[in-house]
């Protein structure tokens, strides 16, 4: 017999099995709890036998219980022991509020890398060679429209004119310069808008706070139509070329219907 | 009328139940103050229990409880409850060793949590079946086995423990030993 049968054996309380018996004699280990068995065996038979101590009279207990100042009045609890009660009773809830909590502070602590477009660059390629560019009045005329941070470099060589123009905040910025660079010089050339990216450290709460944009909308004293121009300008503004609003009024129900390029809203 | 129906379920559980009492804080002054808790919660929340039927394990659970929350006050709290522990063997005298019993008894409930000496205690001592058992912990009945069977082991465990490390420095005496003999349980 080896030591786990006898220890089960001695668990079972057959402490008189033959094998058992063999088996302790040449174990000291299991000889040893067996003894603790059979003092906690003996103990309990003891007390078993013991004779019980009279009760309380029924009687005395529900006076003394009936007279209790605590008997008659509901235990005032703080909404915290309550809660904790509630709690407490419930492992599934406090499970599902841990688990609820963790993933807050996991969505809005735990720093993460990502990209963000931090502006635009534009550069005009194949513009004719042999022309001298003046900058002055594309930094001028963009200015006026409100990009006072732009920078603008030009490159020569003989086979082409290449430009660039940086410091654009957004798409529609880098549209509007291709525009001014166009019309202002007269020269014409090949237009390519390369995001700026730089890497961060955030939360996905501060990248999802990131992507979102509000929109103002006034209802009342406007009709579905200056409603729409009033959105569209407001998406513009924020670079969101090509952004479309959809106004449909039906009774006293109104639906706006927003959609933007390159996004599935 | 609802305390009325209270009195009249609690009379035929009561001397098993206050005597349970006792014996879990192992002190008859002790016992009778987790009764009287115990019955003050119960009497309170009676009108919550909708099965009467259930009225025994309720009481239980009850008592239960409230011994276990006497192990989670803080320690300076809990010291002054847990002391006097065998006062009450001392009183009633016991010359067949009842005393002895007594003392094996509490150093191997020393290596058992407050839930397991409840379990140990209902099963060996108050007789309950696994099956009562099982509806008292809201547990199955092979979860109870499972606990008794760890329990047990614990109290062996506790208790070599305590011959290894005595036995050698010679503070166990022979008449330590010397536990009536009773018949076979099914420890």
């Amino acid at each position: 017999m080896r030591c786990h049968e006898a220890k089960r054996l001695l668990n079972e309380g057959d402490i008189n099995n033959r094998e058992l018996v063999k088996h302790l004699n040449d174990c000291s280990d299991c000889a040893r709890e067996a003894k603790a068995a059979g003092l906690i065996h003996r103990s309990l038979d003891s007390l078993r036998q013991q004779d019980q101590p009279t009760p309380t009279p029924f009687a005395d207990i529900r006076a003394r219980v009936e007279s209790h100042p605590a008997a008659n009045t509901r235990k005032e609890s703080s909404r915290m022991a309550e809660l904790t009660h509630k709690l407490t009773a419930r492992k599934k809830l406090s499970f599902g509020l841990g688990l609820a909590m963790a993933a807050l502070l996991f969505f809005t602590l735990v720093p993460f890398s990502y990209d963000r477009v931090v502006g635009y660059d534009l550069e005009i390629s194949g513009i004719e060679p042999g022309n001298m560019i003046n900058i002055d009045p594309v930094i001028m005329g963009m200015t006026g429209l409100g990009y006072d941070n732009i920078s603008i470099s030009t490159n020569y060589s003989s086979t082409e004119t290449s430009v660039w123009i940086t410091g654009l905040p957004h798409e529609k910025a880098a549209q509007e310069a291709s525009a001014v660079f166009a019309t202002l010089t007269g020269l014409e050339g090949k237009s390519e808008y390369t995001p700026k990216v730089e890497a961060v450290s955030g939360s996905l709460y501060a990248q999802v706070k990131e992507n979102l944009f509000s929109v103002e909308i006034t209802v009342s004293g406007e009709t579905p139509e200056e409603m729409k121009a009033s959105v569209e300008a407001q998406l513009e503004s924020m670079g969101m070329t090509g952004g479309e609003a959809v106004v449909t009024q039906d009774g006293d129900q109104m639906q706006i219907e927003i959609t933007i390029p390159g996004s599935d809203e | 009328m609802m305390r009325d129906l209270f009195w009249k379920l609690l009379e035929p559980e009561h001397p098993k139940a206050e005597a349970f009492c006792r014996k879990l804080m192992r002190n008859r002054e002790e016992g009778d103050d987790l009764y009287q808790d115990a019955l003050l919660l119960a009497l309170r929340n009676f009108g919550s229990l909708k099965d009467h039927e259930s009225f025994r394990p309720w009481l239980y659970r009850i008592i239960v409880n409230g011994y276990k929350s006497r192990f989670r006050r803080p320690w300076w709290r809990r010291h002054a409850t847990l002391t006097p522990k065998l006062e009450e063997t001392r009183s009633t005298g016991d010359p067949d060793g009842q005393l002895t019993a007594r003392r094996w008894l509490e150093r191997a409930f020393e290596g058992l949590t407050p839930e397991e000496s409840t379990l140990v205690t209902l099963f060996e001592l108050e007789e309950w079946n696994t099956a009562e058992l099982a509806r008292l912990y809201r547990i199955s009945e092979g979860a109870v086995r499972a606990r008794l069977f760890r329990s047990r082991r614990k109290m062996r465990q506790t208790i070599d423990r305590f011959i290894s490390q005595n036995e050698t420095s010679n503070r166990i005496k022979e008449a330590d030993y010397a536990l009536p003999r009773g018949e076979t349980s099914s420890e």
